[in-house]
């Protein structure tokens, strides 16, 4: 339980502070978006500061949920507004509160048309992505991990590329299936156990119901995540959304997935997920190698960090579902790696875009005696991007092959052997970019403010390069609890 | 003499006043010979308002009655079905005045025939027997078809009127033969006795019955439009003026339901082997092919036509499982629906366009009209069952039911279709924001939004209670278990 000190809803506040700014902008009825940008972006800095004292009254040894708040909300069905945070949990709200303003400072001079809309929809999605991390009741789950689907249709339907429309409907379609069928499956418990709170679930389901519902859920996080051959979305929607939106996705939307493994998948459906492990290495195997190599055949800067995505996501599922302390560790250092990481890179495709309105790799070079702050910046996300070691990248990678091995040797050598494309496609890229001739003269270095959007990422993917422990400390208790409850299932069965 | 009758005539004291005013405004438009249609408008409405007024005061809570020997009934659930069909009656009348007015279609007589449909579909959920529901359903249906044929000098709003009339009448005819053949089996109309006097201890089910059933089912599945009984919706939605099907697809709809629902839980309960896989299968093809069919539509009424029959599809599904549960969601989700179609109906009469009935039409809207835009965007997701919109809740409920009772493969059929249709919903939120109107061609131009304060006021109301439902859904789902509870057969 959170301090006695706190009696404000602290939780219930940071997932609501971004949807009451939203309503904010709404009513004001400002057209052209000047204050609309400002309150957007004091709306999520104070989120993100209370998210940081969320974290200092966080207490770190328990494994439970903190925070909670509980009421009432549909009674005849059962259903409550009830959320908490875990171990689990807590570096994903991090994240967000951290990632949104980023975003909004990344928008803030490319999105001109309808400036307002975006804002709020950007608000809107924040507040939705904060409420699926922490609700703790499937429906109120369900609720947010679907809402999130329509502030980014808009965002990428507005605001995206010349091809934003497809793009737009292939997101909401593809997810949209994918989470039906979880729906289905939350259904199916929510009869089997006439509550929907997964907190007080404890039954066991039969193994015959379980491989059906775990397959219910994969549909829905696999999609997500994305997990190979679920991916295609991605790419399309990368390229066509703008920046802000594809910080965001790549930064917290697809973590949405493998916290949806972790949640639901691993405890409650143990046995189902130790029969498909092998299933799910050998898809993150592939999904590694394969998008490593498709990553290094693309000329699309948008293109080729989108994959690099999925190669990355392929980590963490390796990681989830070796059902090991370190790999699970690994897991999660990969996820909020990732999410710092890839934000970064796309900020800096955003930087680029800016300047030259192109995505082409062909179309720049020598940048590095045009744009050196921004060449520097380019490198750190980069080398992260490849795991080398001192950056946020390397711990995740490492301790998910660490705790692979203990699982499995096929899958750690094929990972691991990934990991050298990775070094390939990332180190040519930034070759190509940053260095030989010269292509134009029109590269104008960072500004200000755009400094400003890269340094907490910076900052972020170097401390937790060389000093995760924060980090393992607010996740370590959560998960060895997570582990014992699957292991105890993974008996039981 | 009076005390005795007095309560008999309490009981269809709405219908009585509707009646009255119908007739006074009959009267009224016969007598004044320059006439101000607005005025008769709000004479039915008044007269709405009064007869809701006394099913208020007249109704006992928790209370079953009947009258006339037992030929009309009230109770919790026909109270709460009532309450559906006034609120949508008035909702229809007052966002229908002005585009009526301004397409000088408004007359006298649209007022008296709202008010005869409302009392018709209000004596449908009263009757206790099969001949007066006969009677109701005429009143209502014939209504319904004069309306149709509203726009006189349209061969389109004519030939949907005459399609209407024409497989009404079948579907009036099915169910008459369904009716002669239970009376054959019970020896009476009455639902009390024909409740009665269905046993499932014997070893075969008379034939009479069962055909008898499957007729009135038929006959219902048309009005409710689900397919295979569907053919008449498109074309009917397609020729009649807006504001009429506005009212066609709204309260008839939802009356159909819940008469079916009433027949199917109260006397034909114990024929639920009989009847609920034809429920299914009513389900399976009305999700099937209404959205398969909507995803090709070009015209927006068109459109509307086979996502309702998609819609009836969940119905049907909900109606299929026989349970509480499923009656709940039934409920729920009629009145849920009918809300999200009084908005979709609201925002498209505020548009001024003869060629309004296109989807290109809409292009532009977002920037042209941003807050109804808006509206209709939220209403999309909705009736496509996005959360956190009120139209997921209502597929929620009928879901529930239906995995409750190991539909689950139908269910998932549910599910994909509701994917399939959310591919259009969102389409028309693509093209109200993602096309700009420079897209469009000429003739498209100056799509204008006229509504009278009444309009804004009931589309205002619409949005708020669809968002009241979703942050506090237990005062109206109070109401809702409570008209179920009127059903004990389980």
């Amino acid at each position: 339980m959170g301090r006695s000190m706190i009696s404000l809803p602290l939780l219930s506040m940071i997932i609501f502070l971004p949807l009451l700014g939203a309503l904010a902008i709404l009513f004001s009825g400002e057209k052209r978006g000047d204050n609309a940008r400002w309150v957007a972006l004091w709306t999520s800095l104070v989120t993100f500061i209370l998210s940081l004292i969320l974290w200092g009254h966080y207490d770190p040894s328990q494994a439970g949920f903190q925070f909670i708040d509980s009421t009432p909300w549909i009674s005849s069905l059962g259903l409550t507004y009830e959320v908490g945070v875990d171990g689990i949990s807590l570096p994903f709200v991090l994240l967000t509160t951290l990632l949104v303003p980023l975003c909004l400072l990344a928008s803030w001079t490319t999105i001109q048309d309808r400036t307002a809309t975006y804002m709020i929809a950007f608000l809107i999605l924040e507040t939705f992505v904060l409420g699926s991390f922490t609700a703790l009741d499937f429906v109120l789950f369900y609720i947010f991990f679907e809402g999130v689907l329509i502030p980014m249709f808009f965002i990428i339907g507005l605001w995206g590329g010349p091809n934003r429309v497809y793009a737009a409907f292939k997101l909401f379609l593809y997810t949209l299936l994918g989470s039906c069928l979880m729906l289905l499956a939350i259904l199916y418990i929510y009869f089997e156990v006439g509550s929907s709170i997964p907190l007080a679930l404890t039954t066991a389901f039969s193994p015959q119901v379980q491989p059906w519902l775990w397959l219910a859920f994969f549909a829905s996080f696999a999609i997500k995540i994305p997990m190979w051959p679920f991916h295609t979305w991605l790419p399309d929607v990368h390229v066509e959304a703008p920046t802000g939106g594809s910080m965001i996705l790549a930064g917290i939307l697809l973590k949405m997935g493998g916290y949806g493994f972790l949640r639901f998948s691993l405890p409650l459906f143990p046995e189902a997920s130790a029969t498909f492990a092998p299933f799910i290495f050998a898809l993150s195997v592939i999904a590694i190698l394969y998008t490593s190599f498709v990553a290094l055949a693309q000329t699309d800067l948008k293109k080729l960090i989108a994959y690099s995505s999925v190669a990355h996501m392929g980590f963490v599922t390796l990681g989830i579902f070796t059902a090991d302390s370190a790999g699970l560790q690994g897991a999660m250092t990969q996820m909020v790696s990732h999410g710092m990481i890839s934000a970064a890179l796309f900020l800096c495709v955003g930087v680029l875009y800016e300047r030259t309105h192109t995505r082409d790799i062909a179309a720049y070079g020598g940048l590095a005696s045009r744009m050196p702050h921004f060449v520097t910046v380019f490198m750190v996300f980069i080398l992260a991007s490849l795991g080398l070691p001192g950056t946020s990248g390397f711990v995740g990678e490492f301790l998910v092959l660490l705790g692979t091995s203990q699982v499995s040797v096929y899958a750690t050598v094929g990972a691991a052997f990934a990991l050298v494309f990775g070094a390939a496609y990332a180190l040519w890229l930034y070759q190509r970019v940053a260095l030989g001739p010269m292509t134009s003269q029109n590269f104008r270095d960072l500004n200000g403010r755009e400094l400003i959007a890269f340094a907490p990422l910076l900052l972020g993917v170097l401390l937790l390069g060389v000093y995760p422990t924060p980090l393992f400390t607010m996740v370590k208790s959560s998960l060895s609890h997570l582990l014992t409850a699957t292991e105890k299932g993974g008996r039981h069965g | 003499m009076v005390e005795t009758y007095l309560p008999d005539f309490l009981l269809i004291l709405p219908e009585i006043l509707l009646i009255l005013t119908a007739l006074l405004i009959l009267g009224g438009g016969v007598i004044r010979q320059t006439p101000a249609p607005r005025h008769f408008g709000y004479m039915a409405l008044g007269g709405l308002l009064l007869a809701f007024c006394a099913l208020l005061i007249c109704h006992k809570a928790g209370e079953s009655w009947t009258s006339f020997e037992g030929q009309v009934l009230q109770n919790d659930f026909i109270y709460f079905g009532k309450i559906i069909i006034f609120v949508s009656a008035a909702a229809v009348l007052i966002l229908s005045l002005t585009p009526l007015l301004h397409d000088q279609l408004l007359s006298f007589e649209y007022a008296a025939l709202i008010l005869f449909a409302t009392s018709g579909m209000l004596l449908m959920l009263s009757a206790n027997d099969f001949l007066n529901l006969f009677v109701a359903l005429e009143i209502q249906g014939l209504s319904l078809y004069i309306l149709a044929a509203l726009n006189r000098d349209s061969g389109l709003s004519a030939e949907a009127a005459l399609k209407y009339f024409i497989l009404g009448a079948v579907a009036t005819a099915f169910y008459l033969y369904g009716t002669s053949l239970l009376y054959g089996f019970a020896g009476s109309t009455h639902f009390e006795v024909l409740a009665r006097s269905i046993h499932m201890d014997v070893a075969v089910l008379p034939l009479g019955l069962c055909i008898g059933l499957l007729f009135i089912i038929s006959a219902f599945a048309f009005k409710m439009s689900a397919a295979p009984f569907h053919m008449w919706t498109p074309d009917v939605y397609e020729g009649c003026p807006t504001a009429i099907v506005a009212f066609i697809a709204n309260a008839p709809k939802g009356v159909a339901a819940l008469v079916l629902l009433r027949l199917l839980m109260d006397p034909f309960l114990i024929l639920y082997p009989l009847w609920s896989p034809l429920f299914l299968g009513l389900a399976v093809l009305s999700m099937v092919w209404g959205t398969l069919a909507a995803l090709s539509q070009t015209n927006i009424k068109r459109f509307l036509a086979y996502s309702t029959i998609a819609q009836m599809g969940y119905v049907c599904l909900g109606l299929a499982t026989g349970v509480r549960e499923g009656l709940q969601g039934v409920l729920v989700y009629v009145s849920l629906y009918l809300v999200m179609m009084i908005g979709v109906f609201g925002s498209l009469l505020c548009l001024r366009n003869k060629k309004a009935e296109t989807f290109d039409s809409l292009a532009g809207f977002g920037s042209l009209h941003p807050c109804l835009a808006f509206f209709l965007a939220l209403l999309m997701f909705s009736l496509a069952g996005i959360p956190p919109f009120a139209g997921f809740f209502a597929k929620f409920y009928i879901f529930k039911a239906a995995i409750a009772e190991g539909f689950v493969s139908i269910a998932v059929l549910g599910m994909v279709t509701s994917v399939v249709a959310a591919f259009y919903y969102l389409r028309i939120i693509k093209i109200m924001y993602f096309k700009s109107s420079d897209d469009l061609a000429p003739e498209f131009y100056g799509q204008t939004v006229v509504a009278s304060s009444g309009m804004g006021i009931v589309l205002i109301l619409c949005a708020g209670v669809l968002l009241f439902f979703c942050l506090f859904p237990d005062p109206f789902l109070l109401m809702v278990q409570r008209a179920s509870l009127v059903f004990t057969g389980f």
